[in-house]
């Protein structure tokens, strides 16, 4: 009787964690793209979810559900047409919760955090439906999907 | 002259205002045919779909790919990783990079026949040149996201180019084409307006991949404005943005 209930156990735990795995994906990773060969999500339909586990990377330390390991990492400094570039990103949670540019172009102080208020208050407003007559109409349409979100490179280091 | 056909998954616009011939508008057409040949991971038969099984060495790439490559590895580095093309599973997908690079390369592709007036779009996605055939900077209304019958904001745009990346939204219920799932996201839509498609376009495109971050990454790139709106419909602008706004009366 006791094994029985553990094997059940066991089974709930796992079918638990399928689930979390299925549904813990990062706004930052899957937003728009049906194509199929996308980012880090577990549900991503190359890895059939029985075998999620036993293809879990075995550097993943944190068994995050999107597979990102939490903790922040500096990417490298680069570059750039206008200056240097170099941002340091946070997963919490699996996900990206921050990113800080520790070094970016133009006249500005180089410490300074995107997310910071020091950044210039952007303005805000609801949006609100015009009847202009245009030449063209931009958006992102059902039919876009050829566009696909860029990883970042912390992102690929934290084990996406 | 303008015209309209699905290529790439996507509907693609060719409008020319100088006097031109449809086998002008249907040359620029196969040419994003050819990019469809070569780059959608959708057809076996795809270049990027033999490199993806390893069926081509990389001394084999085709010039267009090296291209690609190439370019994706420099918005790699200008982004510090928020793109890359490398999936997780180790195989290439750079169509996140491909829409803003064919536009621009069939726009040139116009001029260089000679042609001053025309916009070319794909999926959203535009790059004008000179004017409308009112004799006026293209007037380009950016889609409502929660109701693709209406437009929210309209710019003015000369010579210039804007992407919009975005999530398709049905009602209050966020649709995640990929996953057939609701997805719960910050931001639904984020247009950049710059001078060129492609560094409109890729900018877009990792701007979006930041959540309500993005408008800052965009505010911080000189030469790109931006305009994001997020799931309660609240918009928010780069603070050069106005200046492409068309003043409503």
């Amino acid at each position: 009787m006791k094994k029985w209930f553990l094997s059940l156990g066991l089974i709930a735990i796992f079918g638990w964690y399928l689930f979390l795995r299925q549904s813990g994906i990062s706004s930052a990773q899957t937003v728009t793209q049906p194509q199929n060969n996308d980012l880090p999500a577990p549900s991503n339909t190359s890895l059939p979810p029985t075998t999620d586990i036993s293809n879990t990377p075995p550097i993943t330390k944190t068994p995050n559900p999107t597979g990102l390991r939490d903790g922040t990492y500096t990417g490298s400094r680069a570059d750039a047409l206008y200056g240097i570039v170099q941002v340091s990103a946070a997963i919490s949670g699996g996900k990206l919760t921050d990113v800080k540019f520790l070094s970016y172009p133009n006249d500005r102080d180089n410490s300074r955090a995107i997310s910071q208020y020091a950044m210039p208050i952007l303005k805000s407003e609801a949006i609100r439906v015009q009847n202009a007559s245009v030449d063209i109409v931009s958006g992102a349409t059902l039919t876009s999907e050829a566009f696909r979100e860029s990883l970042s490179s912390a992102l690929a280091k934290a084990g996406a | 002259m303008k015209e309209t056909r699905l290529i790439m998954g996507m509907p693609v616009t060719i409008e020319v205002v100088d006097p031109t011939s449809a086998a002008t508008l249907e040359m620029v057409f196969d040419y994003f045919r050819t990019v469809d040949e070569r780059f959608s991971t959708y057809k076996s038969t795809s270049e990027i779909s033999k490199i993806n099984r390893g069926e081509i060495m990389e001394s084999e790439y085709s010039r267009e790919m090296r291209e690609v490559f190439a370019l994706a590895e420099e918005m790699k580095i200008r982004t510090d990783g928020y793109f890359e093309i490398r999936t997780p599973t180790g195989s290439y997908d750079p169509s996140g990079i491909v829409k803003g690079w064919a536009i621009r390369k069939a726009a040139k592709l116009l001029r260089e026949q000679g042609y001053q007036n025309f916009y070319v779009e794909a999926g959203g996605d535009i790059q004008t040149a000179g004017h409308s055939k009112n004799g006026e900077p293209w007037k380009v209304g950016i889609r409502n996201p929660f109701n693709d019958t209406e437009i929210i904001n309209t710019v003015i745009l000369s010579s210039a180019a804007i992407a919009t990346s975005g999530t398709y939204i049905r009602g209050r219920h966020i649709y995640n084409p990929k996953t057939g799932r609701e997805a719960s996201n910050e931001i639904v839509s984020i247009s950049v307006v710059g001078t060129d498609i492609y560094e409109a376009d890729s900018y877009a495109t990792a701007a979006f991949a930041m959540g309500r971050e993005g408008i800052n990454l965009i505010e911080t790139i000189p030469g790109l404005e931006g305009y994001m709106i997020d799931a309660n419909g609240i918009a928010t602008e780069t603070s050069g943005f106005e200046k492409y706004v068309l003043e409503s009366i």
